[in-house]
């Protein structure tokens, strides 16, 4: 087939399309019939005007162009295209062949030219070898927007990354440096005393000298780590990498920075908090183990022994009771939680809690009064209420002084449903008040000092209330009591 | 043998090691944190020795207190800090080396938990010195 032929040297993706110029009507008609045989699209122009025009309002990758022309010869014709269509590949039909004509028309553009009289091979050749050019010429370019287009995409990449990425040559000068990495090196240099010029960022910063000249130094080190700390007191960790040639020959070294910061931040909270869960944990089991010896090496009567025994109980209570809250609130600041949001009666689950609590209340002779309106709806999981309230509700009864008073009351305005826990005992200092939804806060006093408590109770309250977009605020008087206050927005959930 | 007031905010903890350290013959008086061991100290500021723990109601209450018990008793009385060397050197005290340790002004530094017999022999020593 003529069509694979043509696909045998280069492959375009539509039909190739070809302009003959010429004002011998035999010889237009000649490439027609031979060049459409080709499965090449032809158009034929009798003079150089006309010829010109369609090359200017029509798409082809190669001219076939007889010098001697009426209206702009060939010459011209190839000034203007060498001038304005350079990816046209020119091909020269010429009637007087002479090496000087040849050089000529070359030296103006033309890619071939063919003497007259040709025959269909010859000129088939031609268009061949003219095509394989534009082909070669296009994909150049195509190649040639790639590298550029490849070049501005990775150099926007490099940029855009928050990572900053330093490059430094053999001598540890600067070759490159992405927005992130400049600024992080302007940061530096600012602090440093010698204003640096900018190819000498690299060696003016002190630490990334240190990487560059340690790999510089030793042909087998491949890279290292190392952690940075800026005069503003921001973490840096610095990776850095060796580039070299294939003979093992040290060409530089590649350093990307990223702020470790706040992971240093949150893993220092991270180990203090373990560090006070195994606190919390081991005291409890002291006491037990302390009772146990106790009962087991000396003599105690049995009042005593009762006693012990009941206090052990009651710390291993706790114990299970703080390893409750410890999952509750890891669920709930991770966001694990399941909830089930529903229309909410909360004064309905006032009533409940308060009933819940009475029993506990009644036994130091506290009164609780629950003050509500008959009906304060809202978009709630009910445990979570529920887990509010009974945490407020228990701790204003465990913290109240005998034959004291909870008041709880709940009402709507214009924010949402405002409920408040009063009692009226032992209260807190303000120091107390600035950490009292701190994780394991508890008051400790000779007054606390029989409440088991967890310390966790206020921080799930506060956890829940912030999952709500809601508020808690406490206040209190020492020797007087404290009163929370829990402010849920009701259009949320 | 020895009057004793003992600091703790944990009060298991300090009725078990306030029985034990009766049973070797002391006479022990417990209070539940630094405010409530001064006022103790300012009734009656009798005491041989002051166990106290670093942590309590602040983080660092029981070095405040030991500075306090200090200058309120003078030489004379024995202060034994009873702690966990972790926690004190996660806030910032190095009870390992001596110099951290004079600076705390205690006698003795003893690491919770701890057995009866060896509280009741530490105890022994310090107030035969």
């Amino acid at each position: 087939m003529s069509v694979d032929r043509r696909n045998s040297g280069a492959s375009f993706e539509e039909t190739p399309r070809i302009i003959v110029m010429d004002d011998e009507e035999s010889i237009r008609l000649g490439c027609e019939k031979v060049l459409s045989r080709e499965g090449f699209e032809v158009v034929a122009a009798a003079d150089g005007s006309s010829g010109w025009e369609l090359l200017q309002e029509q798409e082809f990758d190669l001219a076939l162009i007889d010098l001697k022309m009426p209206g702009i010869d060939g010459m011209n014709i190839l000034k203007l295209m060498n001038e304005h269509l350079p990816d046209v590949v020119a091909i020269v039909i010429t009637g007087y062949a002479s090496y000087e004509t040849a050089v000529e028309t070359v030296k103006l553009g033309a890619y071939d030219y063919i003497p007259k009289p040709f025959t269909p091979d010859e000129l088939r050749n031609v268009v061949r070898r003219g095509l394989e050019r534009r082909f070669l010429r296009l994909s150049n370019r195509r190649l040639l927007l790639d590298l550029t287009e490849e070049r501005s995409r990775l150099m926007t990449i490099l940029h855009a990354m928050s990572d900053g990425v330093l490059v430094a040559n053999r001598r540890g000068e600067l070759v490159l440096a992405n927005s992130a990495g400049r600024e992080w090196l302007d940061a530096s240099a600012q602090t440093s005393e010698e204003e640096a010029p900018s190819l000498d960022y690299v060696v003016a910063v002190e630490e990334i000298r240190s990487i560059t000249d340690r790999i510089a130094e030793d042909p087998h080190l491949e890279g290292c780590d190392e952690e940075i700390e800026t005069e503003d007191g921001r973490f840096f960790h610095a990776a850095a990498t060796a580039i070299r040639d294939e003979d093992s020959g040290y060409l530089g070294v590649v350093i990307v920075l990223r702020d470790i910061t706040e992971r240093r931040e949150i893993e220092k909270m991270k180990s203090a908090f373990v560090r006070m869960v195994s606190h919390e944990l081991r005291s409890p089991l002291a006491a037990v183990q302390g009772y146990l010896e106790l009962l087991v090496d000396t003599d105690v009567d049995d009042a005593e022994s009762d006693r012990m025994l009941r206090r052990c109980r009651s710390r291993v209570e706790a114990l299970q009771q703080m390893i409750n809250d410890l999952l509750d609130l890891s669920r709930l600041e991770s966001g694990a939680v399941h909830r089930e949001l529903r229309r909410q009666d909360v004064t309905q689950i006032l009533e409940e809690v308060v009933e819940l609590q009475r029993g506990a209340a009644l036994e130091r002779d506290i009164d609780i009064h629950l003050a509500t309106e008959d009906s304060l709806e809202m978009v709630a999981d009910r445990r979570e209420l529920e887990e509010i309230f009974t945490n407020l509700i228990s701790n204003a009864i465990k913290y109240n002084r005998d034959e004291g008073r909870v008041d709880v009351a709940a009402e709507r305005d214009e924010y949402g449903i405002r409920v408040s826990v009063s009692d009226t005992g032992i209260g807190m200092k303000p120091e107390a008040l600035e950490s009292i939804f701190e994780e394991f806060f508890r008051v400790r006093s000779s007054q606390t000092a029989s409440v088991t408590g967890t310390g966790l109770g206020l921080s799930i309250v506060k956890q829940i209330v912030d999952a709500y977009d809601g508020e808690i605020d406490v206040s209190s008087q020492p020797g007087e009591g404290s009163t929370f206050t829990v402010l849920l927005p009701v259009d949320s959930g | 043998m020895a009057r004793i007031l003992m600091v703790d905010d944990d009060a298991d903890f300090l009725e078990v090691q306030s029985r034990v350290l009766t049973r070797g013959g002391h006479e022990v008086d417990t209070a539940y944190n630094g405010t409530e061991a001064l006022d103790v100290l300012d009734a009656d500021a009798a005491y041989d020795l002051v166990i106290l723990d670093i942590m309590m109601d602040q983080s660092d209450e029981g070095f405040t207190l030991a500075h306090r018990v200090r200058s309120l008793l003078g030489d004379d009385a024995s202060i034994m800090i009873l702690t966990g060397v972790r926690r004190a050197h996660d806030l910032g005290f190095d009870l390992d080396s001596p110099s951290g340790r004079k600076w705390i002004g205690a006698d003795d530094f003893v690491e919770k938990p701890i057995a009866a017999e060896d509280l009741l022999e530490r105890v022994r020593r310090l107030v035969e010195k």
